[in-house]
């Protein structure tokens, strides 16, 4: 294969026209990035950031209203049915609700092996065996895959929908929240079999999840979306130890009591040179890139303060502009 | 606006202030009968709140945290749930499960609930207006032409910009985080004394999360009522709570003040959850607690948590009872025998 990434967005842009009210809902705002070959994404944000749009549009379930999806280099924009069928054989999808994705009437077997119909014409004996297989690398034994899906627990469920994603031996796995419907001690679980199936099977994720700490331990790269657009984007490691942008740092304060106050990290970007309130996106170290725009703190927001005790209201706009304020007078 | 109308509240017989636990639960067992056999939903729970307390109880889904904080005002309906024991005091008062007046005087006034998901606790038919009214009508609050103004008011304490128009609208037509507030409101306005919370954010996205969390801290702070916050999240429950109480399979299985648990977590449940809440690695690997949460129709003799517990030993066979392992703290586990784990 070449090195072309997995799959590109090219200033994607989704827009749903709405009759009432009649104002256009912007789902994804000219967002840009690439998931290259072993080098997994993770994107995180709130409900209605447009998070699972991303998905959908990967996809080829939504089409971008303007801008370009790239499947290992080949703009999708024109693709046929055929040619998004054969991309997704390389591009699998793990939803959200994930019990409710599996045919209750059915044993699993069908649920889990359903992706092969769409590629040849498998036998009952062919099937079974990709079953099976895929069932073992999940952790599950193959015994099993006459059982109905209630039969299972919900982590069990959840390491199904995975296998269903493997079945048709994938490169690059969109997992949408994989582990929010699960219980605490289940989580590690279902990350930890991710994380062996990505080394073993190399394969690359996009983990998409509004729980920071779910992408932490499987990715190289973070995006965080707020309104459809891309407000900061850094290598994992230096989102988690050096957040900047107050939507990321108060994401990351919820998630982690004991992150503590780091809306003050923001005061670092003062020291460099050049730094005005750009709109869009601006790079403030290697790979970390920083949006600029003023940005609207709801009340009641609590900034990076950590379980001791929420901080008054608009704390965390206050800390933002005076940074604006002090960069727009240094340069 | 208009001046506040001066409305008594419904629950302040002036200076009635008894000393002693605001709610005293003791010995609630709470059993469902279901195709599979009798699910043990909660086993010999004795929960004491006190006056302006902040109580967290933390457990995974089945671990009987639910059933406990419907059963503190008798919700749950009987069938299909069955109350084999259990007694409660509120308020230095019996609450037997019988005395319907009695029980319908304290829910609400003494004791209101937030939901986990607030729309599906309005009437989809109603306006919130002509519900919060009812509410109040309900409670001997007053008529509407004398209440409105303490309404608008408490909605706007809860961080609703346009309290009117909220009124005005169906529950469908407000978002996740404003219901959430509005039932916040709802049970402000008849000031109870105990405020039960059950997974109030886990419904909303994490914006609301955050204006939900920070309103109840500020509702405690303010309002000088107990709260019981139950939730799956250690982050949520540390945030507000001032003593924790874990529960697994039905049962209390450690409960002590909130920092002393994070910090020193003794039951092996706890050390496990806190560990995997933290995302602790060892070598690259997230710290996992092995095997399934436990099937309540068919749990195994002795501790429930002994199949998925490393440190697990031939007394746990048994079920060990809640010991008092420090002031404050108690720990249901062998390995915190103060006579010694082998006995």
């Amino acid at each position: 294969m070449t090195d072309e990434p997995f799959v590109s967005f090219d200033a994607v842009s989704v827009i749903y026209k709405r009759r009432r009210p009649r104002v256009d809902l912007v789902a994804l705002d000219n967002l840009t990035f690439d998931v290259v070959r072993g080098r997994s994404v993770g994107i995180i944000g709130d409900s209605g950031s447009g998070k699972s749009t991303i998905c959908r549009v990967a996809e080829g379930l939504v089409r971008p209203s303007s801008g370009r999806v790239l499947h290992d280099g080949t703009d999708m924009s024109r693709a046929s049915a055929r040619m998004w069928r054969e991309a997704r054989r390389h591009v699998a999808l793990v939803f959200q609700d994930t019990l409710g994705s599996f045919n209750p009437m059915r044993p699993v077997l069908d649920s889990v092996g359903m992706p092969l119909l769409g590629y040849g014409d498998p036998t009952t004996a062919e099937l079974r065996d990709a079953v099976g297989a895929v069932m073992e690398q999940v952790g599950l034994s193959p015994s099993q895959m006459t059982r109905y899906p209630h039969e299972f627990s919900g982590g069990q469920i959840q390491r199904l929908a995975i296998a269903r994603a493997l079945v048709t031996g994938p490169r690059l796995v969109l997992l949408d929240e994989p582990v929010s419907a699960l219980d605490v001690s289940i989580r590690a679980q279902v990350l930890n079999l991710l994380s062996d199936l990505a080394a073993s099977l190399d394969l690359t994720y996009l983990v998409i999840s509004s729980d920071p700490g779910v992408p932490r331990h499987l990715t190289s790269e973070m995006l965080v979306l707020y309104d459809g657009r891309i407000v900061e984007r850094a290598p994992t490691e230096v989102l988690f130890t050096r957040p900047l942008h107050p939507y990321t740092v108060s994401l990351l304060a919820l998630h982690d009591a004991a992150l503590g106050e780091r809306i003050g990290h923001l005061a670092d970007l003062r020291e460099r040179d050049g730094i005005t309130a750009q709109t869009g996106l601006v790079s403030v170290a290697p790979g970390h890139l920083v949006d600029m725009r003023p940005f609207p703190i709801p009340a009641g927001w609590s900034g990076g303060r950590a379980h001791a005790g929420l901080s008054p209201a608009g704390a965390g706009t206050q800390e933002y502009q005076r940074i604006e304020n002090t960069t727009g007078t240094e340069t | 606006m208009n001046a506040r109308p001066d409305v008594p509240a419904p629950d302040e017989p002036a200076g009635v202030t008894t000393t002693g636990p605001l709610l005293e639960m003791s010995g609630l067992t709470v059993r469902f009968s279901s195709p599979a056999g009798e699910v043990h939903a909660v086993e010999d729970v004795s929960i004491s709140i006190a006056r302006n307390e902040a109580v967290g109880i933390v457990g995974e889904s089945g671990s009987g945290k639910t059933v406990t904080c419907m059963s503190m005002m008798w919700l749950l309906p009987s069938p299909p749930a069955r109350y084999v024991s259990g007694r409660i005091n509120f308020d230095g008062e019996a609450l037997p499960r019988t005395d319907e007046r009695r029980i319908r005087r304290v829910r609400g006034a003494g004791i209101g609930m937030v939901f986990q998901n607030a729309r599906l606790s309005f009437d989809p038919a109603y306006r919130l207006g002509s519900q919060i009214a009812e509410a109040l009508r309900v409670h001997g609050a007053g008529r509407w032409g004398d209440v409105e103004g303490r309404v608008l008011e408490t909605l706007r304490y809860c961080n609703i910009a346009d309290p009117e128009s909220v009124l005005r609208q169906f529950p469908h037509e407000v978002s996740g985080g404003v219901a959430q507030r509005v039932s916040i409101a709802l049970a402000l306005l008849i000031r109870p004394k105990l405020l039960i919370a059950d997974e109030p954010t886990t419904a909303l996205d994490l914006l609301s999360q955050l204006e939900v969390l920070s309103l109840l801290e500020r509702v405690r702070r303010e309002m000088s009522s107990s709260l019981v916050l139950v939730s799956h999240d250690l982050n949520v429950v540390r945030r507000i709570a001032d003593r924790v109480i874990i529960m697994y399979a039905g049962r209390v299985v450690e409960e002590g003040p909130v920092e002393d648990i994070f910090a020193h977590p003794q039951h092996p449940y706890t050390q496990g959850l806190l560990a995997s809440a933290a995302q602790r690695t060892e070598r690259g690997r997230l710290y996992e607690l092995p095997g399934q949460p436990p099937d309540l129709a068919a749990l195994p003799p002795g501790c429930s948590f002994r199949p998925r517990c490393a440190r697990a030993f031939a007394r746990c066979n048994h079920m060990p009872p809640l010991y008092a392992t420090a002031p404050g703290r108690h720990c249901r586990c062998f390995l915190l025998d103060p006579r010694g784990a082998d006995d």
